[in-house]
């Protein structure tokens, strides 16, 4: 028993709990630098003018809400699959496949070769520090909150 | 140490780590050599028609092609390398996705857990490995492949040759 006590306590159950809240918002806001990095990249034509489908897909690039993994939060950047019929047009598409398609490589019809034009690679590349920075200024942030 | 700048003939010597020209020939040379635990070597599916980075123009198909990604992080100096090899194994028409799939078989069996400490090390860990879906135009659709891409380690000599 004690008389006149103070308590320590170490606040260890908030503090894991205010990790989790931050490392959450901290994907959050490193899958979204990465889709704003992906749009500007998306930004011109494939090979030539005849190859404009860039534009198209960087109106359907989207990230998801983060979900817990096995190794911690996660999100998933790039085109969800669905098909959609372009105005006046009559076949759908969808535009997920068509950037995987450049993104791998792929036997083109019209040029009569195989082309690969890598977009996400090396602008997901390029984002990595930026992604790591705006994780960690967030989680910062939130874990120094009063 | 030799370190070619043209892959003319005697100019690349292998198994070694010496340039990136003599990892790649040394990577392309463990696929060939290699035999399968069913006793089959990728010649009887691809020849020796495994590329580095592209294929010529024509292409007979199947064939295998290779591209190396390194990296190396602040730990180990620098010295230790992260490398993704992406293998892409393409055939046509679509008849030969079987032929392709089965290639891959031998591939990934070639290169999970690989080890090769002859020159340098290089070590394979772990993999990614995806049958690439049909594409529609303008991509031609009988076109089938698969890809894998394969993390290894390196202690390439090129670099530590350095702490001799």
């Amino acid at each position: 028993m004690f008389r006149v006590a103070t308590t320590l306590t170490d606040n260890s159950a908030l503090t894991l709990r205010r990790y989790d809240d931050a490392a959450r918002a901290g994907v959050v806001v490193s899958s979204q630098h990465l889709l704003n990095e992906l749009r500007k990249a998306y930004q011109d034509y494939y090979t030539t003018g005849d190859f404009r489908s860039t534009l198209q897909i960087r109106q359907a690039l989207r990230r998801s809400n983060p979900e817990r993994g096995v190794d911690g939060w996660y999100a998933l950047v790039g085109v969800p699959t669905k098909n959609v019929t372009p105005k006046g047009q009559k076949k759908s598409v969808d535009r997920g496949l068509v950037a995987l398609g450049w993104e791998l490589g792929h036997n083109n019809l019209f040029l009569g070769k195989r082309v690969r034009v890598q977009i996400v690679a090396p602008a997901a590349a390029e984002a990595a520090e930026g992604m790591r920075k705006a994780w960690a200024r967030t989680v910062k942030r939130m874990m120094e909150a009063p | 140490m030799s370190k070619p700048r043209f892959a003319t003939q005697g100019s690349i010597q292998t198994p070694s780590t010496a340039s990136t020209v003599q990892i790649y020939s040394t990577i392309r040379k463990g696929l060939i050599d290699y035999v399968s635990s069913d006793n089959q070597r990728l010649a009887q599916f691809v020849n020796d028609r495994i590329y580095v980075r592209s294929q010529p123009e024509p292409v007979l198909f199947p064939y295998i092609t290779l591209l190396l990604n390194r990296t190396s992080l602040s730990a180990y100096n620098g010295y230790r390398e992260t490398a993704l090899l992406e293998v892409q194994c393409l055939g046509k028409p679509e008849s030969q996705l079987p032929l392709v799939e089965t290639a891959m078989d031998i591939v990934d069996q070639c290169l999970t857990a690989y080890t090769d400490a002859r020159s340098g090390l290089t070590v394979g860990r772990s993999r990614t490995r995806n049958t690439i879906p049909m594409f529609s135009d303008p991509a031609d659709a009988s076109v089938v492949g698969v890809i894998a891409t394969y993390e290894f380690f390196i202690w390439p000599r090129v670099l530590t040759v350095r702490t001799n």
